[in-house]
């Protein structure tokens, strides 16, 4: 064998033979140039061959199973993801319309206590406090004029609150707190 | 070879999933997910693309159960659907490979050696080797895929990807030849007066 059936050989042959084949292998004994060119290719060939399988997915398998069998679902039965389509679309209809009423209950309550609520007035008779003082107070205590605090011509020791029951109560209870903390003894 | 998996249970694996047995199915994904993946690279231009043609053969395995023989290789009816998977990708988007630009190509460990001429030489030839490699027509890279670097039997590698035995070889050779010669290009054995 020369160099040039070597190197046909080479090119033509298995990898594993470009070095381990007896004719090769006995020209390459004394050819250094044959016998570098063979392990060239064998070692370059197993070297691609290892990095090559030495690559791994990105992907588990586990997704892979799942998302196989959700897109041949989805592909092969067009109702069933409208069906989840639809489902989804109507939990959240029923989940928007919950949160609706909702909203609107509270609001509508709201406006109901500002708007429609009767309006009575109520003497409250104070301990110590004088009449402009829980006048003062009950103005205060509650945002805005939702309350009308007056006093009565025939008595130093009380007033009038005209306003819904609901805000009525707040004002009493806030002048009962400061009332009850007075010192009679000192009148 | 990367994987040698007895494709007898293989087969079985794919009929139990014929038959419905839910579980069957992720059973062969799990199995055959690095194999798959391993075929896939031949089709692919880096590891992204083949885990694209990874997930849609098993789309289409899933969706074609029905159509396995049972007289037939499960690995080869499942090569043959990765071989599509991976053409009709190609097909779509006509890119060139370029594998090895991959950083999960780069390798683990460098092997040992102390004699740092052989170490360049060896590293240029890897370098060489894997865009020869890329370079090759389609069905040159995949025969030289199958055979000479995943070791199959070239009758084997004929069975799989449906193609005439002679024609496997031819381009084996074709792909050898091309590569080789490329490689060993100053060898004075190759010198043509």
């Amino acid at each position: 064998m020369n160099c040039e059936s070597c190197a046909t050989a080479m090119l033509m042959t298995a990898p594993v033979n470009a070095l381990h084949d007896p004719d090769i292998e006995m020209h390459c004994r004394d050819c250094p140039s044959c016998s570098r060119a063979a392990t060239r290719i064998l070692t370059a060939t197993e070297e691609l061959t290892r990095e090559l399988d030495r690559m791994r997915p990105g992907v588990d398998a586990r997704t892979v199973s799942i998302v196989a069998r959700m897109v041949r679902t989805f592909q092969g039965r067009p109702w069933v993801s409208r069906a989840v389509v639809s489902e989804i679309v109507l939990v959240l209809a029923i989940v928007a319309v919950f949160f609706g009423v909702r909203v609107f209950s509270s609001v509508r309550a709201e406006v109901f206590r500002l708007t429609k609520a009767p309006v009575r007035e109520e003497v409250v008779a104070l301990s110590c406090l004088s009449p402009d003082q829980a006048i003062g107070l009950a103005t205060r205590s509650l945002e805005g004029p939702r309350v009308v605090a007056s006093t009565l011509p025939a008595s130093t020791h009380s007033i009038a609150i005209r306003g819904t029951d609901v805000d009525r109560a707040h004002v009493v209870e806030m002048i009962g707190i400061v009332d009850l903390g007075c010192d009679k003894s000192r009148k | 070879v990367l994987i040698q998996l007895p494709d007898t249970d293989t087969g079985e694996i794919v009929l139990r999933a014929v038959r419905g047995d839910s579980s069957a199915f992720e059973q062969l994904v799990t199995r055959l997910h690095l194999r798959v993946f391993r075929w896939a690279l031949a089709f692919a231009s880096d590891p992204d693309e083949a885990d694209d043609i990874v997930q849609e053969t098993f789309v289409l395995v899933y969706r074609r159960l029905s159509q396995f023989r049972a007289d037939g290789s499960a690995a080869a009816w499942i090569y043959r659907i990765t071989r599509h998977a991976g053409l009709e990708r190609r097909r779509a988007f006509g890119r060139r490979a370029r594998l090895a630009a991959s950083p999960r190509a780069l390798p683990e460990r460098t092997a040992y050696t102390t004699d740092p001429g052989a170490r360049v030489d060896r590293a240029s030839a890897v370098a060489l080797i894997r865009l020869y490699f890329e370079d090759l027509p389609p069905r040159q890279r995949e025969i030289f895929d199958l055979v000479d670097l995943q070791g199959y039997d070239p009758a084997e590698a004929a069975k799989m990807t449906s193609l005439n035995p002679n024609t496997v070889r031819a381009n084996l050779f074709k792909a050898r030849a091309t590569i080789r010669a490329r490689m060993i290009a100053g060898h004075p054995g190759l010198f043509v007066p």
